[in-house]
C-alpha cells in the first residue's frame, strides 16, 4: 500500500551552501558561518551522519560532556507545604524554586549552545513529546534524570525509550502514576500513554485504556531522605533478582502489543515532520512509508531521520525558511549570530518568561503547541525586546559581528550588505524593504550604526522565520 | 530630509491612509473639539467605557477603609492603626457603621456622600495565593480554577477582559482596550490583547538609540508598515507573522498619532504618575475613542515596612487624580458612562510586622466609582474575628472577585457574560 511512496532523495547535483545552512538550523539551532561552509563541503551524507551522531557538522569542538554538579541538585529544595510556613518562608522558597528551575534552564540551553546542537535539538523533540513539567514533578533530580535519559535514548529505540520514560520517575509523579488505586485505576496515565505517546487520538479503543490502566496498579515510588532523590529512586517490586518485577514485565509486555498495532509509528512520525520539517499537512503516503521503515528498523529514531534529511522533500522551497522559530530556536540562532559563545543570562530570562516557552514547564501534556501559536502581539513585541538584549550582547563580545560586517561594508558596502542581509534573514525580503535597507546602508558610519542595522534585521518579519 | 527619506515617509503615509486608521476615532469630533476655547461642551457617549485602576503590590485593605468601630483592629495594630479621630468616617448608611477611610481619601467620602461609591467588602478567592504574580494572574484571567492551575498555566491563557472582547467586540481593532505598563492577562483574548498607551515620545529619523522603545520608531515604523501588502508569494506562516506585526505597529501608532493631536490639551490633573495616565485616558474618552476598558497602574503597594507614609503618599496620589478625572467626566456628562474600578492582588495580613509595615494577605476591599454605580457599602465590614482571619493572617473571602467582574460586565457594560465569567459566581447588582 505504502511501497509506492518511496522518498525522493535530493540529488548531489543540488546540494548547496543555502542547503546546508538549512540543514543545520532545522537538525541542530543553526550554525556559523565557519559551520556552514565546513557542513557544505563534507555533502549531505556525510553531514546526516554525524547529526544522527549527535555532531554538530563543521564543529571544532567534540560535543560537550558537562554534566550537572550533583551539589547542585542536593540543594534544590522542595516546595514546603503552603498552609505550614511564614510568610517570608513562602516567599524565599517560591524565589528558590524560580531560581532552581532557570538554572536547570540556563544550564540546558547552554548545552544546546555547546557543539552538541543535534543532539541537544532531539533531547527538545523528546521533551516536547514525552513531556513533564517541573512545576507539577517538583523535583529537579527528576527532571535532570528523564532530561538525561532523552539523551541516551536520543536517536535511538522508540520503543524502548517509551518503556523507560514511562517507569522514570519524573513521568511516574507528572501522570501520577503512582496515585493509582485499585478501585480507581488511572485513566489518564494510560490515556496518554495511548494518544500523545504511541497511538494518537482517535486510534485505540477505551478497553485498551482500561486494560493499561489496570496494570500500573499498585505502582510506587520510593523516595529516601539521606540520599539524593534521582539516586535513591526505585520502585515497588522492582527489587526482584532480574531488576524487573513480573508487574514491569507485564506492563512491558502491553506496551508492546501497543507497538504492534499497525498504525504505532505514525503518530512519531508526524510529530517528528512536524518539529523538524514543517507544520503544513505531512502526506500521508510518506507517514505511511517512514512508520514502515521504522517498525522495520526495530524502532530506529535514525532511521526516519536519516530518510527525512536525505529527502528532496526537506529542501523544498514551501519547507526552507517557512517555519516560525520556537523561542528557544530564536534565542540560540541569535547567540550564533552575534557570535556569543554562553548563553546571556538576562537573554534566557526574558526567553523563558516573556516568548511562551519555559523550558521543563510546558503549559500541559502536549507540550508546546508551536508554529503560529508562537506569535502574536505581546510575544511578537517580547520578541523586538529579545533582540535589543541580543544586540547589547553582541556589543560586550570580543569578537562581535557587527565589527565584523563593518569592516566588511567599509571596504565594499554592497557586499557586506548582502552577505549581513544573508547572515540574519533567511527568507528573501520583499523589494520595498530591500530598498529601504540599502537606503539606510549608506548611512552607516560607525561600528554602532551596525548594530543598530541588526537591531532593524532582527525586528523584521522575516526574521522570525528558520 | 534627503530624499529616501521622503520616498519611504510617503510609502508610510500612503500605507497609513490605505487601512484608513483614524476611523475608529472620529475625526471630525476631534477637530471640532481642538477648535473651541470656551468651556467644555457635553459629549455624547458611544458606549460604557470601565477604567481599571490596579494597585500593584497588594493594598493593605484595612488602612484603606478602615474598620474603627472594632477593637480588633487597634489591638492587631498598635504603631500603625489609623487613629479613630483621623478617620474620614462615612456617614448616613447604617451598613457603614463604624467604618470609614484613609485620612488622605477625602474626595472618596464626598463620592459616597454622592452615592456614587460604591465599596464592596472582602473581595477575594477561596486557597489565596500570597505570590504578587501568581496572585496576581489570578485576578486577571477571571478563570473559575485559576487558583489551583500553575502559574504558567495561567499565563498561557485568557484573560476575564480579553473574553469579553473576543465575544462582544468582534471586528473592532485592539484599540478596544488601552493599558499602561506591560501587555496585561486580563487583557487577552484569541482576537485581542489591547494597545499601550504609556507616554510615549516620537524621535526624529535618524539611527536610534538602543533604550529607545522600537516601536516608536519612525524608520522601523516604516520598515513594518512598507511589509504589508508586499508578500503575496512568501508563504502562509511569514504572512501571518507579517500580519501580525502590521497590526501590532497599526494600532500602537494609531493610539499615538491620536494621543500627539490630543495631549495639549484638557484639564487640570496633578502631575502624579497616575494624574497624567488619567488626564490621557480622559482625553482619549472624551474625543470618542472605541476603547471600552483602559487600564491604569500605580505601584509600590507593597508596604512590608514604614507603611504609614508610603500609603498615605500613594492615597493621596489616588485621592487627587481621581478627583480631576472623575470632575472632568461630570463636565462633559459622561459621568454616568464611565465607571472606575480598583483593585489589587491581594489584601493584607490583619497584624502588623515588627517593621512598621504588614505582609502579605487575602481578601481586601474593591472601589467602584461613577457609570451610575448604586453608591453602597456590599458585603459586611471585616469582623476581624478568629474565623474569619485565615492560618498566616490574611483576611477570609467573602465575595468572589469574579462576581465583581460579572456585574460590571452583565449590568454595566450590559453584555452575556456566557463563556466569560464561571456560573458559579453570580453578579452582584453594583448598577
Amino acid at each position: 500500500m505504502f511501497m509506492r511512496a518511496t522518498i525522493e532523495k535530493l540529488p548531489k547535483a543540488k546540494w548547496t551552501r543555502q542547503h546546508a545552512a538549512h540543514l543545520l538550523k532545522r537538525a541542530s539551532f543553526s550554525g556559523s558561518s565557519v559551520e556552514i561552509n565546513e557542513c557544505f563541503h563534507l555533502g549531505l551524507e556525510a553531514s546526516v551522519k554525524l547529526i544522527l551522531a549527535g555532531r554538530q557538522p563543521g564543529a571544532v569542538s567534540s560535543p560537550s560532556r558537562k554534566r550537572i554538579d550533583p551539589q547542585f541538585l542536593a540543594e534544590i529544595p522542595q516546595l514546603p507545604n503552603q498552609k505550614h510556613v511564614s510568610d517570608d518562608g513562602m516567599k524565599t522558597a517560591y524565589q528558590k524554586h524560580q531560581q532552581k528551575l532557570f538554572t536547570l534552564q540556563m544550564q540546558w540551553l547552554q548545552r544546546m549552545l555547546d557543539s552538541g546542537g543535534p543532539l541537544e535539538k532531539i533531547v527538545l523533540f523528546w521533551h516536547g513529546m514525552l513531556t513533564s513539567s517541573y512545576t507539577k514533578v517538583n523535583s529537579a533530580g527528576f527532571i535532570v534524570r528523564q532530561n538525561q535519559l532523552f539523551r541516551e535514548c536520543a536517536f535511538g529505540d522508540y520503543r524502548a525509550l517509551v518503556k523507560r520514560v514511562l517507569l522514570d520517575p519524573a513521568m511516574v509523579v507528572y501522570l501520577d502514576i503512582d496515585k493509582n488505586k485499585r478501585t480507581k485505576p488511572n485513566e489518564n496515565f494510560a490515556r496518554e500513554l495511548l494518544e500523545m505517546f504511541t497511538l494518537g487520538e482517535g486510534n485505540y479503543q477505551s478497553a485498551l485504556i482500561k486494560k493499561i490502566a489496570r496494570e500500573i496498579v499498585g505502582l510506587r515510588l520510593k523516595r529516601r531522605k539521606d540520599k539524593l532523590p534521582y539516586e535513591t529512586l526505585d520502585l515497588k517490586g522492582m527489587e526482584a533478582n532480574s531488576g524487573f518485577s513480573d508487574q514491569e514485565r507485564r506492563l512491558s509486555r502491553l506496551i508492546d502489543s501497543v507497538f504492534d498495532l499497525p498504525v504505532c509509528g505514525e503518530l512519531l512520525v508526524r510529530r517528528l515532520w512536524k518539529f523538524y520539517v514543517s507544520e503544513d499537512q505531512v502526506d500521508e503516503d510518506r507517514v505511511k512509508f517512514l512508520a514502515y521503515e521504522l517498525r522495520k528498523s526495530g524502532w530506529k529514531i535514525s532511521v526516519v531521520l536519516e530518510q527525512i534529511f536525505l529527502s528532496e522533500a526537506f529542501f523544498d522551497t514551501s519547507v526552507i525558511s517557512q517555519q516560525i522559530k520556537s523561542p528557544v530556536q530564536y534565542l540560540l540562532q541569535a547567540h550564533k549570530e552575534v557570535g556569543a559563545v554562553t548563553i546571556d543570562p538576562q537573554a534566557a530570562l526574558y526567553t523563558m518568561q516573556k516568548l511562551g516557552q519555559s523550558l521543563f514547564n510546558p503549559p500541559n501534556v502536549s507540550g508546546w503547541s508551536a508554529g503560529m501559536t508562537w506569535i502574536n502581539g505581546t510575544t511578537l513585541s517580547a520578541r523586538y525586546e529579545l533582540s535589543k538584549i541580543m544586540v547589547r550582547v553582541m556589543g560586550r563580545q570580543s569578537n562581535p559581528a557587527s565589527k565584523a560586517f563593518y569592516e566588511l561594508m567599509k571596504k565594499n558596502r554592497d557586499q557586506g550588505l548582502l552577505i549581513m542581509l544573508d547572515h540574519f534573514i533567511a527568507t528573501s525580503l520583499p523589494a520595498v524593504k530591500s530598498e529601504l535597507f540599502v537606503a539606510m546602508a549608506k548611512r552607516v558610519k560607525s561600528e554602532e550604526h551596525v548594530e543598530i542595522f541588526i537591531l532593524y534585521l532582527m525586528c523584521m518579519p522575516e526574521y522570525q522565520m528558520c | 530630509m534627503n530624499s529616501e527619506n521622503e520616498i519611504s515617509l510617503s510609502l508610510a503615509r500612503r500605507e497609513f491612509m490605505k487601512t484608513g486608521l483614524l476611523a475608529s476615532f472620529s475625526l471630525p469630533t476631534l477637530l471640532n473639539y481642538s477648535a473651541l476655547a470656551g468651556p467644555i461642551p457635553k459629549v455624547t457617549a458611544k458606549h460604557k467605557t470601565l477604567v481599571i485602576i490596579q494597585l500593584d503590590g497588594g493594598n493593605d485593605g484595612l488602612n484603606t477603609v478602615v474598620p474603627w468601630g472594632n477593637s480588633r483592629y487597634y489591638r492587631a495594630r498598635e504603631n500603625i492603626a489609623i487613629k479613630e479621630a483621623d478617620v474620614l468616617k462615612f456617614t448616613g448608611v447604617k451598613a457603614a457603621e463604624g467604618l470609614g477611610v484613609h485620612p488622605q481619601m477625602e474626595y472618596f467620602t464626598e463620592l459616597f456622600q454622592e452615592g456614587k461609591l460604591a465599596v464592596i467588602n472582602n473581595v477575594g478567592y477561596a486557597q489565596p495565593n500570597r505570590s504578587h504574580f501568581k496572585s496576581g494572574a489570578i485576578w486577571e484571567s477571571g478563570l473559575d480554577g485559576a487558583a489551583m492551575a500553575s502559574e504558567d498555566q495561567i499565563r498561557n491563557s485568557s484573560g476575564w477582559i480579553g473574553r469579553y472582547f473576543d465575544k462582544h467586540c468582534g471586528g473592532e481593532s485592539n484599540l478596544v482596550g488601552a493599558y499602561y505598563g506591560d501587555s496585561p492577562l486580563a487583557m487577552r483574548g484569541q482576537a485581542f490583547t489591547g494597545t499601550s498607551i504609556s507616554d510615549l515620545q516620537s524621535q526624529p529619523f535618524g539611527f536610534m538609540k538602543l533604550g529607545e522603545d522600537m516601536a516608536l520608531h519612525p524608520a522601523f515604523r516604516k520598515m513594518q508598515e512598507a511589509a504589508k501588502n508586499a508578500d503575496e508569494s512568501s508563504g502562509e506562516k511569514l504572512s501571518f507573522v507579517r500580519n501580525v506585526a502590521a497590526e501590532t505597529q497599526t494600532s500602537t501608532d494609531q493610539m499615538r498619532k491620536f494621543l500627539a493631536d490630543v495631549k495639549q490639551r484638557g484639564g487640570d490633573f496633578p502631575r502624579t504618575k497616575l494624574g497624567k495616565q488619567l488626564g490621557m485616558i480622559s482625553e482619549l474618552i472624551i474625543n470618542g475613542g472605541d476603547t471600552r476598558v483602559y487600564q491604569a497602574r500605580i505601584g509600590g503597594f507593597d508596604t512590608h515596612s514604614g507603611q504609614a507614609a508610603k500609603h498615605a503618599r500613594l492615597w493621596k496620589e489616588i485621592n487627587d487624580a481621581l478627583r480631576a478625572f472623575m470632575g472632568r467626566m461630570k463636565s462633559t456628562g459622561l459621568d454616568n458612562d464611565v465607571a472606575v474600578m480598583t483593585y489589587s492582588e491581594f489584601g493584607r495580613q490583619l497584624k502588623e510586622n515588627g517593621t512598621g509595615g504588614t505582609d502579605h494577605g487575602a481578601a481586601a476591599p474593591v472601589f467602584i466609582i461613577g457609570g451610575g454605580v448604586k453608591g453602597a457599602i456590599y458585603g459586611k465590614p471585616p469582623t476581624l474575628k478568629g474565623d474569619q482571619v485565615n492560618n498566616y493572617g490574611g483576611l477570609a473571602y467573602e465575595i468572589d472577585f469574579r462576581s465583581v467582574y460579572k456585574s460590571i460586565l452583565e449590568e454595566y457594560l450590559k453584555v452575556d457574560t456566557i463563556g466569560i465569567i464561571s456560573d458559579k459566581y453570580p453578579a452582584l447588582k453594583l448598577f
